[in-house]
């Protein structure tokens, strides 16, 4: 996947042809990481920040640092505050890779990682386990996870059955059964709620999102299928160029317009349903953030996606931040947060964009 | 001289509304033919069918010797290259990347577009006339020139058998005669088999080595220009009223019509 850089850089330069633009994504990436050193300093207890690097750089091998900081520091970061910040940030950043690759595939703007029914699937699984009355968690095993994501997993695969049944995975027929089996499913996921007896706050919380309940656990579940479907879609990430020709132009430059569709539709629906199954339904970072790295760097999916995932990634963070600061004691859902913060940023970018071309 | 693309009987319908019914032809290399007929007479279907976009109700296509069916899509790329007639396009897309997708045949998962692959971007651009346009996005170009981009991104395709579906339908009168030149160059150059579909009979008799006359999903005439282009093909196919001169300079057929109602809706 490494794009040869060898030869004539100079021709690439006065081309501006396929630049990966490695000092700003490395700033991304520092900006990202700083984000995180914020977040996991801010709290009731608040960390100097330069105290919450030092007890991070202590815990890495090879690094040796004379502990200045009282124990309970350490610990609070490492058992409650990192868990959280780390799991935020791969949560966004599996979000704005799939929102960019749905994006990409459908060739249209307002797909998002629900677009074709994870969301109301996920939703619906984690209802059927809320209520049932099976263990909420067993010891450290918890069954919400695995039924959101059986869930995600199992509407997107009846959506995707219905459109190659008719189309032969025609996208528009994708689209609308998509939109049709997530109705399907919200509509039962309601009648559950409305039927229940117990108390739902815990589930509406979760379907609303947050990291409340974060644990490393979460985050080395979550961690091979984002790495994996990451590599994956940047394999792809060329052909995702391509496929912005119609399709039949796409087949004659010889893309496997098919083989592709089906690749994509798994990787990213497998990484959204992981992601979700620990964070809940969190909207808007997955629409957004492709768009705001699209509009400050191009549209070449091979920079879009790995930007994608570091703007996601830290936006996440930040916005989970505000969500468990803003209010005293307590927090809000952090899907709230993306809403309020993304949507006038996003509004101003189509603005600005706008005005660029007029 | 050899056989580059064979059609076996090939058939087609949309539905129950037969479109080919029964195409048997082969193209010799270094031929450069075009397909005309008048409107809905299957040009497109046809150039369809070739590429392999579009599978055959019944028959064959043979592109060098290998089924057009059998085999993966990445050879047929590299085989077989189509501009196709107003394609819908990304607007926010670089000329440049657009002509570089055309390498996309030649190469893969791990090896992206070389310096070598940017070359060949490049000269095709030169070639087309475009060179000074790379930095552009497709939505701010004109009809014109992104036809020319759309032939740029064919020449880097490097494919020995190249269609093309009206390539001269949104060209002023001199980029016409420009890209059928260049076509024709190209044509020459590479020996390349070049199959084009074309409203202009006119413009088409004064480049094509052979043409092809389908109506109905049948050929109707096959052969030089002259032979072909006579008035009463025309008139059975066209259902037009039109008189042929030799062109003052060549002496390729030029079609005049003669009715004052011309062209006449039937």
């Amino acid at each position: 996947m490494q794009q040869k850089n060898d030869g004539n850089d100079n021709n690439r330069q006065n081309l501006r042809v396929l630049i990966f633009p490695w000092r700003r994504f490395t700033i991304a990436l520092i900006g990202s990481g700083i984000c995180c050193l914020l977040a996991a300093s801010v709290g009731s207890v608040s960390i100097d920040p330069i105290t919450t690097l030092n007890i991070t750089l202590s815990r890495l091998p090879f690094v040796d640092i004379a502990q200045t900081w009282p124990q309970s520091l350490d610990t609070i970061l490492w058992n409650l505050r990192f868990p959280r910040v780390i799991l935020a940030l791969l949560v966004g950043a599996s979000l704005s890779v799939a929102g960019a690759t749905y994006q990409g595939l459908f060739r249209n703007p307002l797909a998002d990682p629900y677009f074709i029914g994870v969301a109301s699937g996920a939703a619906l699984g984690a209802t059927i386990v809320f209520l049932s009355g099976i263990p909420f968690a067993t010891g450290n095993f918890s069954f919400l996870p695995v039924a959101s994501f059986v869930g995600g997993i199992s509407s997107v695969s009846i959506a995707y059955l219905i459109a190659r049944k008719s189309t032969g995975t025609g996208l528009p027929t994708l689209i609308l059964a998509g939109v049709a089996i997530g109705s399907f499913a919200t509509a039962m996921t309601s009648v559950l709620m409305i039927r229940s007896e117990p108390d739902l706050r815990p589930l509406l919380s979760w379907i609303m999102g947050g990291f409340i309940r974060a644990k490393w656990s979460d985050s080395l579940f979550l961690l091979p299928y984002f790495t994996f479907g990451v590599i994956l879609i940047l394999a792809y990430s060329r052909i995702l160029n391509s496929l912005q020709l119609d399709e039949e132009y796409a087949t004659s430059i010889g893309v496997n317009v098919e083989k592709t569709k089906k690749i994509l539709i798994l990787v990213s629906t497998i990484i959204t349903a992981a992601a979700v199954s620990f964070s809940g339904l969190i909207g808007f970072v997955g629409l957004v953030a492709p768009h705001v790295v699209r509009m400050l760097w191009g549209t070449d999916y091979r920079i879009l996606i790995p930007m994608s995932a570091v703007i996601g990634g830290g936006f996440l963070v930040i916005c989970d931040l505000i969500a468990r600061t803003v209010v005293n004691p307590g927090e809000i859902p952090v899907g709230i947060v993306t809403a309020i913060f993304g949507a006038p940023f996003f509004i101003y970018l189509l603005i600005r964009k706008r005005s660029e071309i007029s | 001289m050899s056989t580059s693309v064979r059609l076996e009987n090939i058939e087609f319908s949309y539905g129950k509304l037969p479109v080919i019914r029964g195409i048997t032809t082969d193209f010799i290399d270094g031929e450069l033919v075009s397909i005309v007929g008048p409107n809905g007479a299957g040009k497109t279907t046809l150039l369809k069918i070739i590429s392999g976009l579009i599978q055959p109700a019944q028959g064959e296509v043979d592109i060098l010797g290998e089924q057009i069916g059998q085999i993966s899509s990445k050879e047929r790329g590299k085989l077989i290259c189509s501009v196709p007639q107003n394609p819908k396009l990304p607007s926010d897309m670089k000329l440049i990347d657009f002509v570089l997708l055309g390498r996309n045949a030649h190469l893969n998962l791990t090896r992206w577009e070389s310096d070598q692959d940017i070359q060949k971007a490049m000269t095709a651009m030169r070639l087309t006339d475009i060179e000074e346009l790379a930095q552009r996005n497709l939505g701010q170009i004109s009809g014109g020139e992104l036809q020319r981009g759309m032939l740029a991104m064919a020449i880097t395709q490097e494919s020995p058998v190249m269609l093309l579906d009206e390539p001269t339908s949104n060209l002023d009168l001199s980029h016409q005669s420009k890209v059928l030149n260049l076509i024709s160059k190209m044509h020459n150059e590479k020996s390349r088999t070049t199959i084009m579909a074309i409203h202009d009979l006119t413009l088409a008799a004064q480049y094509s080595t052979r043409m092809i006359l389908i109506s109905e999903g049948v050929i109707f005439a096959d052969g030089k220009p002259t032979e072909v282009l006579t008035e009463s093909n025309i008139a059975a196919t066209y259902g037009a009223d039109v008189v042929i001169i030799p062109h003052p300079k060549g002496g390729s057929p030029v079609i005049l019509p003669t009715s004052e109602d011309y062209p006449k809706v039937v």
